[in-house]
């Protein structure tokens, strides 16, 4: 790889390292602890369907 | 290589690639689908969802190992025959999570009024939730992503994009990465209470992205020597193992790549014309250069492809001074006959 695609690269990683992070860290810590069908966006619910 | 587009240029290699990498995927959905069925406790799962899940999880797997694959293949070169075909994988990858999302959309949305393709996209617009997200969108996105890299893997868009912009836009895989995790972690993560579920998540996620942070963190801490009067010393003869090569990166300029064969010192560009693999990680084949990443060649004395193809990279002089072999800075144009230091003139 050229040396200005691996510097990119490795800088690229430092920036979807952390957004990796923080979208598992939102997605995680907003779980809903009520029963799973609360849960489904209104297409995916059984009583939709 | 460039004389001429084919289809896809068979190997015997390739054809066992694709029949592992085939056999792999086939073994996955059989055993997801078998343990979907023994493990449901009260009554049979449906069958559409069971494929739904078994393509969705195989689909964001696949996608995890492809993008270990090139970090992998630089720390340990026992990695480097699965870099190949990479492109193989990628592929496969896509048709994975093309079949996934096709199973999604007819199963969920195909059974009202509205199109289904609308359906996805307006059926839940709940953007400002983080657990009622349409999490379906952020699929979507992955989707077509993959799908652009898939459509321009071929060595023809490869050839008339360039190389430079070819790879930027191929870097788009790492923002299809990031829209897959939270894909799932907005999606199936916020219903699925089992552990298993968010352990597989994070540790794949965890897996590609310190991978990447290693290799990145490995760039910046090469050294880059300074030329003494435009020569770099690139070590003893001795730590040549032959047909292999050591590589040298200059303060200015592309790294070189000087390989050990049948007693000689050959200077060459590390950067393969094709998709900008690292030469100098690969071996010598049959006389040529071979690059560890898709196999483009490259004849030791002038850099050319051997005929019928028609890449060149440039080559570099090199000397031998007492026991340490030393490389000019200043590289030959592309496909410049050099001359090698020779071992056994110097002896």
């Amino acid at each position: 790889m050229k040396r200005r695609q691996r510097r990119l690269h490795a800088l690229l990683w430092l920036v979807v390292a952390p957004a990796l992070a923080i979208v598992l860290w939102l997605g995680i810590s907003h779980r809903p602890a009520s029963p799973i069908n609360d849960a489904l966006p209104p297409a995916l619910s059984m009583e939709t369907h | 290589m460039s004389h001429d587009y084919q289809r896809v240029q068979w190997t015997p290699f390739k054809r066992q690639y694709d029949r592992w990498m085939l056999l792999g995927m086939l073994l996955y959905l059989a055993v997801f689908i078998a343990v979907s069925f023994v493990a449901t406790q009260g009554g049979t799962p449906n069958p559409v969802q069971v494929l739904i899940r078994a393509f969705g999880s195989l689909a964001f797997l696949m996608l995890t190992f492809v993008l270990c694959l090139g970090p992998m293949a630089r720390l340990t070169p026992r990695f480097k025959p699965l870099m190949y075909n990479r492109r193989h994988l990628g592929v496969a990858t896509f048709s994975v999570a093309f079949v996934h999302a096709v199973l999604v959309v007819f199963w969920y949305h195909g059974f009202g009024d509205l199109n289904p393709l609308v359906s996805v996209l307006v059926s839940n617009p709940r953007y400002d939730s983080i657990a009622g997200f349409p999490f379906e969108s952020l699929g979507l996105v992955a989707l077509l992503i993959l799908f652009l890299m898939a459509s321009t893997s071929h060595d023809f868009w490869n050839a008339n994009l360039g190389l430079g912009v070819w790879k930027f836009l191929h870097m788009g895989v790492y923002l299809a990465f990031v829209a897959l995790v939270a894909h799932v972690v907005l999606g199936v993560i916020q219903f699925e209470k089992h552990p298993l579920y968010v352990a597989i998540l994070i540790g794949a996620a965890a897996v590609v992205a310190v991978l990447h942070l290693i290799t990145g963190f490995k760039y910046f801490g090469e050294s880059h020597p300074s030329a003494n009067e435009g020569w770099l010393s690139v070590g003893s003869t001795q730590s040549f193992e032959s047909g292999a090569a050591r590589i040298v990166r200059p303060k200015h300029g592309e790294a070189i790549a000087v390989f050990f064969h049948d007693g000689a010192f050959y200077g060459v560009s590390n950067v393969c014309r094709h998709q900008g693999g690292p030469l100098g990680e690969g071996r010598v084949v049959d006389g040529c250069i071979t690059c560890p990443w898709h196999g483009f060649q490259y004849q030791l004395q002038d850099g050319r492809s051997p005929a019928p193809f028609t890449e060149k990279i440039a080559t570099y002089a090199t000397r031998i001074e007492g026991d340490v072999v030393l490389v000019r800075t200043t590289p030959n144009p592309p496909g410049t006959e050099q001359a090698p230091a020779n071992l056994k003139v110097t002896a």
